[in-house]
């Protein structure tokens, strides 16, 4: 890049002029007539050197004031409309676009100087005319007679030069983007004019990538933002925990993401019983969050309407079915709690087992039912029966909980569960998710959770039961 | 990362699965291969799990987009050398009697 004329070189010059039009004065009174002309044309020379000089500075001038207003710009149409306001006022064109573009495409353009008209022929000039070649050669194109050029696709009947500038990222040195200036007049362009325009580019360049990483981060924010709404509608889908007629249920449930498709949900039917589920939708994030909110509705509706827990099932599988696709599909353990006959009736639709912790320390696990729900429009559910008595507890799981992955790869696995909980002598609700909690942050160590986690405990405690 | 291998034993496609089927990818790339094989013509599939050491419920959905494709197709499956974590999957889900499984390949292909 050339530099800025120096002042010094300036002043030097000026002094020359003022040397020479001295000598002027005193030969207009005694001297010849030649030597006055020649040392006017002398005078004229310095002159010119001077304005040129001058107007090379003023361009530089005018150049950093465009780069500081650009850097302080943020919207991609305010940036073109700088970078073209400044381009007038240092290079004279009759019409200018530029062109940013993505993937061998315009993805902005800014345009002046051109009949409406003429806009199609100036799309066409990407890919096939002056600015596709530009693009593609990442080369400087300058043509002092667009009438001699095939390339040149005429989107301006008075445009007789050409000069075309690629941009090239800051960042990756791909060519994104193009400045056309077109002139009217043969000749218009030289090769300082290309440097000029050039590091007016690399200006602009920066402020458009700028522009670009500012308008990514805020659409990721807003993502984000509608990401974090999305989790509090869930997290409001969830029961608060209850405790009624000697039953304690205390839920907790953990995405591995900002959203699952986990849930866990209980509900009173009657004035004796009470439905709980868990369920854990196939795959995470907000494909799984969308089927959860569906199957949750579906089944509180079925759950309200229809006594048999096989039916039930039955709907909310066809339901799944009609609405998803095969891969698409939910484990399941859904029961009802009678705590008048003190009975459980259940059925698991391929989920974990269902484990009951019996007062004299013995663990049934509760698998009976059939496969997962939303696969097939052919299967039944079986339902069981079994004694839920004070004293007893349940803990319903997730997978994320048993295949939490410690550091060293190791699984959390079910006989931990069995064990570890079955060990708590008259747990109250809340202390078998702690001790639940507890365990698996013991055993992942600092891993993260690769998978949505869920637990569900209903305790029937003993004392406060009244039969 | 899983790496599968196809080959044809005459009429039946067998594909052979191996490493962890979490959902990734190479799902997709099953599905499609088999899709690609019914739209081919062919009729009959075995999947060798003899070689898959994990399945999560993607893996798992996967095999069931298998099936659901090749049985519209009026086709048939063969689920081989299904063991350790497959098995356990299978039968939690209980989903071992949904599917037609084998202990060989070689027996899968004179089943299936």
């Amino acid at each position: 890049m050339r530099k800025a004329f120096q002042l010094t070189e300036e002043q030097a010059l000026l002094k020359r002029i003022h040397t020479r039009l001295e000598s002027v004065e005193q030969l207009l009174t005694n001297g010849s007539k030649e030597t006055s002309i020649a040392l006017l044309n002398d005078i004229h020379a310095s002159l010119s050197e001077w304005d040129k000089a001058e107007s090379e500075r003023q361009r530089y001038e005018l150049l950093s004031e465009v780069a500081f207003t650009l850097s302080r710009a943020i919207g991609l149409d305010d940036i073109l409309t700088q970078i073209v306001d400044g381009l007038a006022k240092i290079i004279p064109f009759d019409a200018v676009g530029v062109f940013i573009v993505e993937k061998n495409e315009i993805a902005a353009e800014y345009l002046r100087g051109y009949l409406i008209d003429a806009y199609e022929k100036v799309h066409k000039k990407l890919g096939k005319g002056i600015v596709g070649r530009v693009v593609e050669t990442g080369r400087t194109v300058k043509i002092s007679d667009v009438r001699t050029d095939n390339d040149y696709i005429a989107a301006r009947v008075g445009t007789r030069s050409e000069l075309a500038v690629p941009m090239f990222s800051q960042v990756s040195g791909e060519v994104i983007g193009v400045f056309n200036l077109e002139s009217n007049n043969l000749n218009a362009y030289e090769d300082d004019d290309a440097e000029l325009v050039a590091t007016l580019a690399s200006n602009a360049a920066i402020a458009i990538e700028r522009s670009q990483m500012y308008h990514r981060l805020m659409h990721q924010q807003r993502i984000n933002e509608e990401l974090s709404v999305a989790r509090r509608i869930q997290h409001s889908l969830l029961p608060t925990d209850a405790s009624f007629n000697g039953l304690q249920l205390r839920g907790f449930s953990a995405p591995s993401e900002l959203v699952g498709g986990d849930y866990y949900d209980f509900f009173p039917l009657t004035d004796k019983d009470i439905g709980i589920v868990i369920a854990d939708v196939a795959g995470k994030g907000i494909p799984a969050a969308l089927i959860m909110a569906g199957l949750r509705g579906s089944l509180r509706v079925e759950a309200r309407t229809v006594y048999s827990i096989s039916q039930i099932i039955d709907h909310v599988n066809q339901f799944l079915y009609s609405t998803s696709g095969p891969t698409e599909y939910v484990t399941l353990f859904y029961g009802v709690i009678d705590y008048e006959k003190n009975i459980l009736t259940y059925t698991n639709a391929g989920h974990n087992p269902g484990l009951l912790y019996r007062k004299d320390g013995k663990i049934e696990q509760l698998d009976r039912g059939g496969v997962p729900i939303g696969m097939f429009n052919d299967q039944t559910w079986e339902e069981t029966i079994v004694k839920f008595e004070p004293g007893d507890h349940l803990l319903l799981f997730t997978d994320g909980v048993t295949e939490a992955e410690s550091i060293s790869g190791n699984m959390f696995g079910i006989t931990r569960l069995l064990e570890s909980v079955g060990s708590l002598r008259n747990p109250t609700a809340d202390q078998v998710i702690q001790h639940v909690k507890t365990i698996a942050a013991e055993h992942l160590n600092g891993n993260a959770f690769g998978d949505d986690m869920t637990l569900l405990s209903v305790v029937y405690q003993q004392e406060e039961h009244d039969g | 990362m899983t790496k599968h291998k196809l080959a044809v034993y005459g009429d039946v496609v067998v594909l052979h699965l191996r490493g962890k089927l979490m959902g990734g990818p190479e799902s997709t790339e099953v599905t499609d291969e088999i899709k690609a094989n019914i739209a081919g013509g062919f009729k009959k599939f075995v999947i060798d799990l003899g070689d898959v050491e994990w399945m999560n419920s993607m893996g798992l959905g996967m095999l069931i987009g298998s099936l659901t494709s090749i049985t519209n197709a009026g086709g048939s499956l063969y689920l081989a050398r299904v063991a350790g974590k497959i098995e356990s999957v299978l039968a939690m889900t209980r989903l071992s009697g949904i599917f037609n499984t084998s202990p060989t390949v070689e027996e899968a292909l004179t089943k299936v």
